[in-house]
C-alpha cells in the first residue's frame, strides 16, 4: 500500500499495455476454389477419429478420442453402491464433463461452473436412453468426462458423448445400443459437418446429434441459431449418416480391444 | 444531516404525498397461489410482496424435528429487479437471514405449535418490489397466509415502522425516509396489545422513543383493520362460491 | 426434477388418454390452457410482465437495462469486433420456493441453472431477436444491459413457455433511455442520459424474440402444455423456439427417453406451426392490453394493474 516502504512501488499513473494487433491476414477463408475447407475436407467430411479405450487402469472403463485437436478422456466407475440409503428400483447415472484450465483459448476456472453443469446434464440425457439402468437397482454408475483439448464446443460435446459411450460399452455394462454424436455448423446456408473452432466462430447456428444407429432412435438434439426448418431437417440426416459411421469406428476399436485383453 | 432532504416539505406533507400519521396506501389479497396450502399477496405503497405457507408437513430432516412442537422454517428472497439497482442476492446473504430470523421469532410464539408436534411449517417469502419496509412487509404478509392456510395462532401479528423527521414522529416509512432517519419497527397483537417483535438499529433520541412507539402502535392497529377486513372478505367469497 | 410419485395405473391411464386425443382435463393433444398477459406490473423495473396458464403456472419477468462496458473477448479480430458494438443481455431464472416446496433451500439450484442456459443460450445472439447493436452507446466502451431476471411464482407444468411468454411480454413493455453523445473532440466521447421518460423507445427486436413449444412425448404422440402429471409421464421432451417468421430458433430435447427420426421432424414441424400461432395470439393480447391503457388514458382514467389481484 502507500506506506509499504520494503517494496519498490511502481508509478502511481497506469496505462493499459498496447496490445500489437498481428499483422492483418486478412479475413479467414473458411472454404477455398475448390469448396475444400482449411483441413482439406468437404463440407460433409468429419475429422478423422481416434478412439481408444483402456486408457485408464483404474476405471471400471474407460476411453480415449481424439477427433484432430480435440482431445477428450473418459472413465467409468460403476456399477457400484449408491451412497444414499433411499431405495430406489433404477439404477443411477451420475455424469460429470470437466474441462480443464488449459483447454480453452481462455483459461478456464477449476471448478465447476454453470456450463459445465448444464453440459453435463445433457450428456445425462444423451447417454440415459441406452444403458440398461433397470437392470441395476440401487446402485450407481459414475461417468466422468476430461477435456484435456477444445477445439469447438460443439464438436466437442459430441465428441464426448461417444466416448462415454464407447466407456460405459468398456466397463460391461449392459447397454441397448451404443450412442455416437455428431455436430453441425449452419454458415451462410450450408451446412459443415464437424466444425472447428475457427468455422464455429462465424457459424450461424449449430446442432448437435447423438444418435443410437441400430434402434434408429435419436437420444439427444439440441440447436442453436436462427434456422430454416428445411436446413434442419437436412442436417438432421446429414447427421443421422454421419452417427452411423462414427458407431463403425466406435464398434472397430471396442472390438480391438476384446481382442488384446483375450490375448 | 447536512444533506438537505425536504422529508417534510413546507406544508406537512412527505415525499410521497401523505401526512406524518398517515400509512401507506395498502392492498392485500389471500389465496393467490395455487399449489400452497396458503397465501397471500400485500403491497404497502410500493412494496409488494408475496407470501405461502406449506405446512404442517412431515419434516424434511430428522434434525429439524423437535418432539413436542412443531418446526417453523422461514425463507425470505428478494427478486433481483426489487430495487433500483439490479443485483441478485444469494439466499444466504446476512441481511436477508437476519430478516428471515426476525419473522420465525416473531411467529414461533403465536402459532399454535403445540399442536403439531415433529411437523414443519414452511413460511416462503418473495419480495417482488422494494420501496422500505422489509420486516413490516414480510410479518403482514406472512400473517395472512398462516390465516388463509387454516393454520391456527394466537392473534393477527401487524407489523409498522415509525421514525423520526425533524423531531416529529411519523408513520410507516418509504426507502427514502428509512435511508436518512431513525426506524422502528413494531409488531403487535391488537387484542391485547402486546408487543412480539420491537427493532431499531439507527439512534434515537429517548425523549422521543415513548412517542414513536405509540405511533407505530397505531399504525399496527389500523393494518390490523385492514388484515381483518381482506380475510372477512376472502372467506364470503368463498362461502358464495361454496353455497352454489 | 421433481421426485413426485406417479402410480402405475395414473400412468396407464395418462398414456391411454392421450393416444385417444383426451387429456385429464378435457383439452386435446395440442390445446394450451387459458393464457392470461399482464405488463407494467413493477414500477421500478425498466419493463415487466406476468403471465400465467390456466390455474397453474406463473412466471414474473423483470427487466432491467442498466449501463455496462462492452464485452471485449473474442477468439479472433472479425469476432470481436462485431462484439464491441453489441450490447449484452444476462438471463437469470429463479425457481421461488413458493411455487413449489421442492425449490426451497439449495433444491432448485441446478434446476434454475438449468432454465437459466436454455434461457440465455435462444436469446443471448443474433437468434434473440434484439436489435443489440442499438443497445451500444459507445462502440468499445460502454453499452446497454438487458438484464432479464425471471421468477417462477407458481409451477404446474410447462415452466419454460411461460417463462418466453413472458419474457416477449416483458420486452414489449420495456423502454430504453434515450442517450445524448456529445463528442468532446479530443478522443473523449461522453454521454448523458435524458431524464424524459416521453423520450424513452421500445427495446427495438422484441417482436422477433422467439417463443418456446415443449412438446412432450408420451406413448407414441406429442401433447404440448403438460400438467405435472403427464409431465410425469412423458418419455422425452422437445424445445422447439420458434419465432415470428417461422424460423426454428433452437431446438433442445430433455428427458431420459429417445425420439425416432421421422417422430422428430414431425414435432419439429407441429412446433414450428404452433409457435406462429401462440405469437399471433400473444401479441394480439399485448395489443388490446395498450390499446386499453391509451382509452384510459384519453378518458384520463386511472390505470389500474390487476397483478395478483385478478380473480383466480
Amino acid at each position: 500500500m502507500a506506506g509499504d516502504r520494503r517494496r519498490i512501488q511502481g508509478p502511481e499513473v497506469t496505462v493499459a499495455p498496447i496490445i500489437i494487433k498481428s499483422s492483418d491476414k486478412g479475413k479467414i477463408q473458411l472454404t477455398d476454389a475448390n469448396g475444400q475447407r482449411r483441413d482439406g475436407r468437404n463440407l460433409e467430411d468429419i475429422r478423422p477419429i481416434f478412439l481408444k479405450t483402456g486408457l485408464i487402469s483404474q476405471a471400471n472403463g474407460s476411453a480415449y478420442i481424439e477427433l484432430r485437436r480435440t482431445k477428450i478422456a473418459c472413465g467409468v466407475y460403476g456399477p457400484r453402491q449408491t451412497k444414499i440409503p433411499s431405495f430406489s428400483g433404477k439404477g443411477n447415472l451420475n455424469c460429470e464433463i470437466k474441462f480443464t484450465p488449459f483447454s480453452c483459448l481462455k483459461r478456464r476456472q477449476p471448478y465447476r461452473d454453470a456450463q459445465e453443469k448444464e453440459l453435463s446434464q445433457l450428456v445425462f440425457e444423451a447417454l440415459a436412453p441406452s444403458i440398461r439402468l433397470d437392470l441395476l437397482p440401487k446402485s450407481t454408475i459414475d461417468i466422468y468426462i476430461s477435456v484435456l483439448e477444445n477445439d469447438g464446443m460443439a464438436s466437442c460435446f459430441a465428441a464426448a458423448i461417444t466416448c462415454a459411450s464407447v466407456a460405459v460399452a468398456d466397463a460391461g455394462i449392459e447397454m441397448l445400443d451404443q450412442v455416437a454424436a455428431c455436430s453441425a455448423s449452419y454458415i451462410d446456408g450450408d451446412i459443415y459437418m464437424d466444425s472447428d473452432l475457427v468455422e464455429e466462430q462465424r457459424e450461424s447456428g449449430s446442432l448437435v446429434l447423438s444418435y443410437m444407429p441400430s434402434l434408429n432412435e435419436v437420444t439427444h438434439i439440441l440447436q442453436s441459431g436462427e434456422v430454416e426448418v428445411s436446413l434442419t431437417t437436412q442436417a438432421i440426416e446429414q447427421c443421422t449418416d454421419t452417427c452411423s459411421k462414427i458407431y463403425s469406428v466406435m464398434n472397430h476399436s471396442l472390438l480391438e480391444s476384446v481382442k488384446n485383453r483375450i490375448q | 444531516m447536512s444533506s438537505r432532504l425536504e422529508l417534510i416539505g413546507p406544508q406537512g406533507l412527505r415525499t410521497d404525498g401523505r401526512r406524518f400519521n398517515e400509512l401507506r396506501n395498502m392492498n392485500c389479497k389471500p389465496s393467490v397461489l395455487s399449489q400452497a396450502d396458503g397465501s397471500a399477496y400485500i403491497e404497502q405503497g410500493n412494496t409488494k410482496c408475496l407470501a405461502a405457507v406449506y405446512g404442517p408437513r412431515e419434516a424434511r430432516t430428522k434434525a429439524q424435528v423437535l418432539h413436542n412442537r412443531a418446526n417453523i422454517n422461514v425463507e425470505i428472497s428478494l427478486a433481483p429487479f426489487s430495487m433500483e439497482e439490479r443485483k441478485k442476492r444469494s439466499k444466504s446473504d446476512k441481511r436477508i437471514l437476519e430478516i428471515a430470523s426476525a419473522v420465525k421469532q416473531t411467529f414461533e410464539p403465536i402459532i399454535m405449535t403445540e399442536l403439531y408436534a415433529r411437523s414443519q411449517i414452511d413460511i416462503y417469502l418473495q419480495i417482488l418490489q422494494f420501496d422500505g419496509g422489509t420486516v413490516q412487509i414480510c410479518i403482514n404478509a406472512a400473517t395472512l397466509a398462516i390465516i388463509d392456510a387454516g393454520i391456527p395462532m394466537k392473534d393477527y401479528v401487524c407489523a409498522c415502522s415509525a421514525g423520526c423527521i425533524d423531531d416529529e414522529p411519523v408513520l410507516d416509512l418509504n426507502h427514502l425516509e428509512e435511508s436518512n432517519t431513525p426506524e422502528l419497527t413494531v409488531a403487535l397483537l391488537p387484542k391485547n396489545d402486546k408487543i412480539t417483535l420491537l427493532q431499531m438499529e439507527s439512534r434515537l433520541h429517548i425523549d422521543k422513543f415513548q412517542q414513536v412507539m405509540e405511533m407505530a402502535a397505531k399504525g399496527c392497529k389500523e393494518i390490523h383493520t385492514v388484515l381483518d377486513k381482506a380475510v372477512r372478505e376472502n372467506i364470503k367469497d368463498l362461502l358464495k362460491k361454496s353455497s352454489i | 426434477m421433481p421426485p413426485a410419485l406417479i402410480s402405475p395405473s395414473e400412468n396407464d391411464y395418462i398414456l391411454r388418454g392421450v393416444d385417444s386425443n383426451i387429456r385429464a382435463d378435457g383439452r386435446g393433444r395440442l390445446d394450451y390452457r387459458q393464457i392470461i398477459l399482464e405488463t407494467g406490473l413493477i414500477t421500478q423495473a425498466s419493463g415487466s410482465a406476468r403471465c400465467r396458464l390456466g390455474e397453474g403456472t406463473d412466471v414474473l419477468v423483470g427487466i432491467k437495462v442498466e449501463l455496462g462496458a462492452v464485452e471485449l473477448d473474442g477468439a479472433d479480430e472479425d469476432v470481436a469486433a462485431i462484439k464491441a458494438k453489441r450490447g449484452r443481455v444476462v438471463c437469470n431464472v429463479e425457481c421461488s420456493p413458493i411455487a413449489s416446496q421442492q425449490f426451497a433451500g439449495r433444491g432448485a439450484d441446478d434446476f434454475n441453472n438449468e432454465l437459466t442456459q436454455m434461457l440465455d443460450r435462444v436469446l443471448n445472439g443474433p437468434q434473440g431477436g434484439l436489435n443489440l447493436e442499438k443497445l451500444c452507446i459507445i462502440p468499445g466502451q460502454q453499452c446497454w444491459i438487458v438484464y432479464i431476471d425471471a421468477i417462477v411464482l407458481d409451477y404446474a407444468g410447462n415452466i419454460l413457455d411461460t417463462i418466453f411468454m413472458a419474457t416477449r411480454a416483458a420486452l414489449y413493455n420495456t423502454k430504453i433511455p434515450k442517450t445524448i453523445i456529445q463528442d468532446r473532440g479530443d478522443g473523449e466521447i461522453e454521454f448523458d442520459i435524458s431524464d424524459d421518460e416521453e423520450e424513452w423507445e421500445r427495446i427495438e427486436g422484441w417482436d422477433k424474440v422467439p417463443v418456446a413449444i415443449t412438446l412432450n412425448k408420451i406413448g407414441s404422440r406429442h401433447i404440448v402444455d403438460a400438467t405435472p402429471l403427464e409431465e410425469l409421464t412423458t418419455e422425452a421432451k422437445l424445445l422447439v423456439t420458434v419465432n415470428k417468421d417461422g424460423k426454428v430458433c433452437g431446438l433442445q430435447k430433455s428427458g431420459g427417453g429417445s425420439i425416432n427420426p421421422s417422430l422428430l421432424n414431425d414435432m419439429v414441424q407441429t412446433g414450428r406451426s404452433l409457435g406462429q400461432s401462440l405469437i399471433q395470439s400473444l401479441d394480439e393480447m399485448l395489443q388490446r392490453e395498450e390499446n386499453d391503457i391509451n382509452l384510459k388514458r384519453a378518458r384520463k382514467e386511472r390505470i389500474e394493474k390487476l397483478g395478483f389481484f385478478a380473480a383466480i
